[in-house]
């Protein structure tokens, strides 16, 4: 009989202590997982959002009793699903933020969605047109504008670069406002722009291109693509006789092993700068890139790092926020974010003013076939 | 620079004249618009992808076997695909919906497989030389590209008129019924063209994907709107119009990349195409098919 | 989950389907009327930007952006038909093909316009769902009526054979460019209510994809009727919702269904239904015929 009651009243206890304090917090991702850009975000994507998870809920930093749950689902790269998405999560599956949503072309439209339907959204984008329908949207990169700064920096006061060629995907929206800043940053310096070449990411022959170049004299070759594409430029450049002494540069988006894989021997030598880099020195990333390095063998990239430090990012925000935190109070926890501990940059990452990350970015540079992490200055 | 890039545009033009090949042997026989084409000729490049890499083939093995592969998926194409339609006496519109449809099928069982990366054969796959004169450049692998073009054209104009065999195929292609009276099985024939038609689609797509350092599941996309506009410019059905035009679509294409915009060069090669649809639909050359014009 | 937020979180796929049954109706029009084209897409986006670039830039309101898009697409479809009447088979397809490529080519070339490869936001959101309903009833009633009238039958008799509707008197080359026009009118009202209801739009939305997609929708609801284009809209932009679960698989099955329709059911869904409905209904009232009286 004692027993009995005994028994009861513990069951009572823990029932009472899981009510009260059991919390799951969902949040919505979306991911290319197929469709033309599953290639470069896609399932490396999902493994940097799963170990976020995962780290989270170990670590209890959300605080007693509460968990938080990704909900995964593949926007296939379309807008059309990318909206439908984000309203299912918004309204039915009341997530109490969104991530991903890989890249403006889904990000912008899916802005005015976060606004209408109050949640904030952290886009994997840098497009003013994630910000400016309202204060819902959040932009995980800075300006394409500050973006470019870095490698004009770069090129014109470290590297002695007076002339340079541009070849950049005029399919992809990012691409194109990074070359337009290049090119007005570039000039306003006082170098010149010899060239400046649309390709898409289906391209392979770039013969007629390279050809081009290999007749005009410049001192580097700046390639805005994803890394596979740009890859091959540069190695097709290098064949159609374009010197040792033309310095390389990449967009940060290359960062990835695949830019090795198919560049081989043409990208040693090849400066990027980047959010994120497998290298960076931070202890968040180095335990990030071993339990990366545990599933898939293989090294994060920047979609995988993006993923990651978004949830981290949302994670930071949720626990700010408090127990029992609405979206209202998670936004703002989102905002005000100062100087977190994040794998992005040099390990700190805030939002300013205008909702675009703030953070410092890294420089990787490609020797004997591997991106060494450099210091930017 | 002008001279260097006339080698470009042949090499280029050799490129689209191979995938173009295919697809005009089986417009040209049985008016036959197949949208799964691109499709045939990038598995011929994952086949040979996969032998050179895990299963360590010499290149020249994995080139044969991934002619021979392309050439059975084709097969089954027409099996799976082409047949039932024509059982069923579909129209033209059906038969190119239909091969939109094996289209989509076959490029995504190639994204699952490929995990969607965008893959290169290993650095010592073929020895790459690069041959220079008088300030020319030509690497081994586009003399090879251009090779295969020439000994592919010469062979299948040789099977077609001078074997039996391709005497069967250009019967069936000119009267179908007629050709049964004489005792042609024209189930056969169609096989034989689509078995040709894969081969020469998998040679291209292995050659290409190693010269071009890529080989993915969307390498057909891009190039199968360049050999439609070939095979029409070429006249449907002839093959030497398709060489011809090949290289004159590949020549027009580079100077434009070269001298004016490359973003324009898709917009100008389709230019052309309704220009030469107005003026000369048939082509340069005419093929075994003319298209009856109404009033 | 209340009724409201089941309705709330799915009026945007409701919205999807209302403007890309437009876009397929448009499409339905081409097929209905015997052309063999494929510009819908290329309509689609000619209306989209001229709807965006005139609401942003004018004062006139969204009414003036609907009427422009209507006459560009309208010229446009008038402009397409003149080099293409004079052809038959599967020329106009690949012409048209040739067409919505040359149009995101320009869309993306011209950047001072056109916003290039980010294309135009910050569009105001103005045609909500109620407008859309109207919309497409409006469309839907504009077919019912021209399929009743000369036009219509002037349609299927050149759809049915164009020797046998010559030779009838029926003049048509004026009835092509009809079809056309009214082809790209619509086309061009999708894609304006399309920037209206989503914010932005990029050159990419209007390609290949698109215009698969049309095909594929009145294929599979149906190539005689307005239904079928509606309902095929339906179908292909529900399943992927349903289908989530199976991921990748989702392109897949579109393949395999465009095969399997096409071959096996091509009259389309709608078409097969009616034809299977009057069928048991004259089974159930056959018409007897009258009993002579020996005289």
């Amino acid at each position: 009989m004692k027993l009995g009651r005994l028994l009861l009243a513990v069951l009572a206890g823990v029932v009472l202590v899981d009510v009260v304090h059991a919390e799951e917090i969902v949040v919505g991702v979306q991911i290319p997982l197929s469709g033309p850009v599953a290639a470069i975000a896609g399932p490396r994507a999902r493994h940097g959002v799963d170990i976020a998870v995962q780290e989270i809920n170990s670590s209890g930093m959300l605080g007693p009793g509460r968990t938080i749950k990704a909900l995964i689902e593949d926007n296939a790269g379309d807008k059309t699903q990318a909206i439908t998405l984000a309203n299912r999560f918004m309204s039915s599956d009341k997530v109490s933020a969104l991530i991903g949503v890989f890249g403006s072309g889904l990000s912008v439209p899916v802005a005015p969605i976060a606004n209408d339907l109050k949640t904030p959204f952290l886009a994997f984008g840098s497009s003013p047109g994630i910000v400016e329908p309202g204060p819902w949207g959040f932009c995980l990169f800075y300006q394409s504008e500050k973006q470019v700064a870095i490698t004009s920096d770069l090129a014109m006061g470290r590297l002695g670069v007076r002339s340079l060629a541009i070849i950049f995907d005029k399919t992809n929206d990012g691409s194109v406002r990074m070359k337009n800043s290049l090119e007005a940053q570039v000039r306003a310096r006082g170098g010149q722009i010899v060239s400046s070449d649309g390709i898409t990411p289906t391209d392979t022959n770039f013969g007629p291109l390279a050809t081009k170049l290999a007749s005009m004299k410049f001192d580097a070759l700046y390639v805005e693509s994803n890394p596979a594409v740009g890859a091959n430029v540069f190695v097709q450049v290098r064949q159609a006789g374009v010197g040792p002494n033309v310095k390389f540069l990449g967009a940060p988006q290359m960062n990835s092993p695949v830019l090795m894989q198919i560049g081989g021997k043409a990208v040693d030598g090849m400066f990027m700068p980047t959010p994120y880099h497998a290298g960076m020195p931070s202890p968040e990333n180095k335990a990030f890139v071993d339990e990366f390095r545990k599933r898939t063998s293989s090294d994060p990239d920047l979609p995988s790092g993006g993923y990651y430090a978004s949830m981290m990012l949302i994670a930071h925000a949720i626990r700010n926020a408090g127990p029992g935190a609405d979206r209202q109070k998670i936004r703002d926890a989102l905002a005000a974010l100062k100087n977190t501990p994040s794998v992005l940059g040099q390990g700190k990452y805030s939002f300013d003013v205008q909702r675009f990350g703030e953070y410092q970015d890294g420089l990787v540079q490609i020797a004997d076939g591997k991106a060494k992490y450099v210091p930017l200055n | 620079m002008f001279t260097q890039q006339i080698i470009n545009g042949i090499v280029t033009g050799a490129v689209y004249a191979l995938l173009a090949l295919g697809l005009t042997l089986v417009f040209g026989m049985h008016r036959i618009l197949n949208f799964a084409h691109g499709a045939v000729f990038m598995w011929g490049g994952l086949i040979g992808y996969y032998l050179v890499t895990a299963a360590n083939f010499p290149f020249w093995a994995a080139f044969v076997c991934a002619m021979v592969g392309a050439g059975l998926i084709s097969i089954c194409l027409d099996l799976l695909v082409f047949r039932p339609l024509r059982r069923r006496k579909g129209d033209e519109l059906s038969t190119i919906v239909a091969s939109i449809g094996a289209n989509l099928v076959l490029i995504t069982i190639a994204q699952q497989v490929t995990n969607a990366q965008s893959l290169r054969f290993p650095f010592d796959t073929f020895p790459l030389e690069f041959y220079r004169a008088y300030g020319l450049q030509i690497s081994s692998l586009q003399v090879v590209i251009i090779v295969t073009v020439v000994l592919m054209v010469g062979g299948l104009l040789v099977y077609l008129f001078k074997t039996p065999l391709g005497a069967q195929v250009r019967a069936v292609s000119i009267d179908e019924p007629a050709s049964t009276l004489l005792g042609v099985n024209p189930a056969r024939v169609y096989l034989q063209t689509f078995f040709l038609s894969g081969m020469l689609a998998g040679a291209a797509g292995a050659i290409i994907g190693l010269t071009f350092n890529s080989i993915s599941y969307t390498m057909g996309e891009s190039l199968m709107l360049q050999a439609f506009v070939v095979i029409i410019l070429g006249g449907l059905g002839s093959i030497v119009g398709t060489v011809a035009a090949g290289v004159l679509i590949g020549m027009i294409q580079t100077l434009v990349t070269a001298y004016i915009s490359s973003e324009l060069s898709d917009a100008i090669l389709f230019g052309i195409l309704f220009i030469v649809l107005l003026v000369r639909p048939n082509g340069i050359f005419a093929g075994f098919h003319v298209e009856h014009r109404a009033a | 989950m209340t009724m409201l937020a089941f309705v709330s979180s799915y009026t945007p796929l409701f919205d999807l389907v209302l403007i890309y049954s437009l876009i397929a109706l448009s499409q339905y029009v081409s097929f209905r009327g015997g052309v063999l084209s494929l510009a819908p897409a290329g309509f689609t986006l000619i209306g989209a930007y001229t709807g965006a670039i005139m609401i942003k830039s004018t004062g006139l309101g969204a009414m003036a952006g609907i009427c422009a898009s209507i006459a560009m697409g309208a010229c446009a479809g008038l402009l397409l038909a003149l080099p293409l009447a004079r052809l038959r088979g599967v020329f106009p397809a690949i012409a048209t093909i040739g067409f919505v490529q040359i149009v995101v080519s320009l869309a993306l070339y011209a950047e001072p316009l056109t916003g290039g490869a980010v294309g135009l936001t910050a569009i105001p959101k103005v045609a909500t769902t109620p407008c859309l309903v109207a919309a497409l009833a409006a469309v839907v009633g504009l077919l019912s009526v021209i399929n009743r009238s000369n036009v219509g039958s002037a349609f299927d008799a050149i759809r049915q054979d164009v020797t046998v509707a010559e030779s009838l008197g029926i003049r048509v080359a004026h009835y092509y460019r009809v079809n056309f026009a009214l082809s790209g009118a619509i086309g061009a009202v999708a894609g304006c209510l399309l920037a209206y209801n989503t914010y932005a739009i990029t050159p990419e939305e209007f390609g290949f994809g698109m215009l698969v997609f049309a095909a594929t929708a009145v294929i599979l609801g149906g190539r005689s009727s307005i239904a079928g284009a509606i309902i095929g809209t339906a179908i292909l932009l529900v399943l992927p919702e349903l289908a989530r679960p199976l991921h990748d698989q989702r392109l897949l099955m579109q393949g395999a269904l465009l095969i399997v329709i096409i071959t096996y059911l091509p009259q389309g869904i709608v078409d097969t239904a009616r034809e299977l409905l009057r069928q048991r209904r004259s089974v159930r009232h056959p018409v007897v015929p009258a009993r002579k009286v020996a005289a």
